[in-house]
């Protein structure tokens, strides 16, 4: 039964064959499995082929969860380097598809790829690496401020 | 050629709008703000990324922009380690916590003027229906309430106490969903 193979097709018309122990990786693939409404080619609606041979990479490398410390040992190494292959916006295009595909492990990681740039910035250089608009007035940042004052209180505030 | 003209025309279009606005903002930003694709990921994506960091510091992206406000206040998992934080901001924290679900929650806490609100903290996780619950207390003195010990929604559960022993309790026990208890440093008593 596992060496059955499925085909999952992207958004933009790309085909890939993997083994259906691959393609349950994918648990949106899983659970159309497990209500027999597989066929063997399934459309992905919402990811374009080169997230989804990404996603792909990603499921076939995890394949095996094994328990062993060595083994995950193994794959944290792999995960952090397969993260260091994308820039930013890939990062932000495969979260979408991990969430779309379900697809825990990976929503996971680019999540925490993701955190670890948030977390070491400032506001103001958070906006600048994500190209986020600041559409506040001052009067409502500093409201904002106001009203979670504590969080800000180290790093903007400076002491009397 | 004529849509990199179109582009910039609408750039400079923004550029003006956004200065009558007085938004502060800088010109050479305009490409990357068009591309602002993380503050169109849906909320309960940002709130997973946001599960990853500190409360603290989660909290902080409330000022990035209006869109990012309020999406803190839905994170699935808080965390706090106050060696120096005191409780008046987590009280504050939790009555602006918004998530019906909260999958985690994580405690360092080693300031004594905590331990009169931990029993409330915990009610709070509690009624949030917390799956994972650790908490770290570097307290003398504290003895875990007994609503503690009769919950139906933790999975696991990690006490340290540095400092305290932990009574053994005098009510039942009913974890009817716990799947992995952890305790460390935990000198049972049952004075």
């Amino acid at each position: 039964m596992s060496s059955n193979k499925i085909v999952l097709t992207s958004s933009d018309g790309e085909s890939f064959e993997v083994e259906e122990v691959v393609a349950r990786k994918l648990q949106i693939v899983g659970h159309m499995i497990e209500d027999d409404c597989v066929i063997n080619e399934i459309p992905l609606q919402n990811v374009t082929g080169d997230i989804l041979s990404m996603v792909i990479e990603y499921c076939k490398t995890h394949v095996d969860e094994e328990e062993s410390e060595e083994a995950q040992t193994k794959l944290k190494t792999w995960d952090k380097e397969f993260m260091k292959k994308f820039d930013l916006k890939t990062h932000l295009k495969i979260i979408l598809a991990a969430n779309y595909l379900n697809v825990k492990g990976l929503l996971d990681l680019v999540s925490q790829t993701i955190a670890d740039n948030i977390k070491d910035y400032t506001p103001e250089k958070i906006r600048e690496v994500f190209g986020v608009e600041n559409d506040y007035t001052e009067e409502e940042e500093a409201e904002v401020r106001k009203e979670n004052a504590w969080a800000f209180d180290e790093a903007d505030t400076p002491k009397p | 050629m004529l849509m990199a003209g179109e582009s910039s025309t609408a750039a400079a279009l923004r550029v003006r709008r956004c200065r009558r606005k007085g938004l502060r903002r800088s010109p050479t930003k305009i490409k990357e703000a068009v591309l602002d694709l993380i503050s169109s990921l849906p909320d309960d994506i940002l709130q997973h990324i946001l599960s990853f960091i500190q409360t603290k510091i989660a909290i902080k992206t409330s000022l990035l922009s209006k869109r990012w406000r309020h999406v803190w206040c839905g994170t699935p998992s808080l965390s706090f380690y106050c060696n120096r934080v005191e409780a008046p901001f987590i009280n504050k924290t939790l009555t602006r916590y918004t998530s019906s679900k909260m999958m985690s929650f994580k405690l360092h806490s080693n300031l004594s003027e905590n331990v009169p609100h931990l029993d409330s903290w915990i009610e709070f996780l509690m009624s949030r229906n917390v799956e994972n619950l650790s908490m770290t207390l570097w307290h003398d003195e504290y003895k875990f309430p007994d609503f503690f010990y009769i919950n139906s929604s933790v999975k696991q559960l990690f006490v340290e106490l540095d400092c305290a022993d932990m009574r053994i309790p005098t009510c039942s026990v009913s974890w009817t969903s716990l799947k992995k208890l952890t305790l460390r440093k935990c000198r049972l008593s049952d004075d």
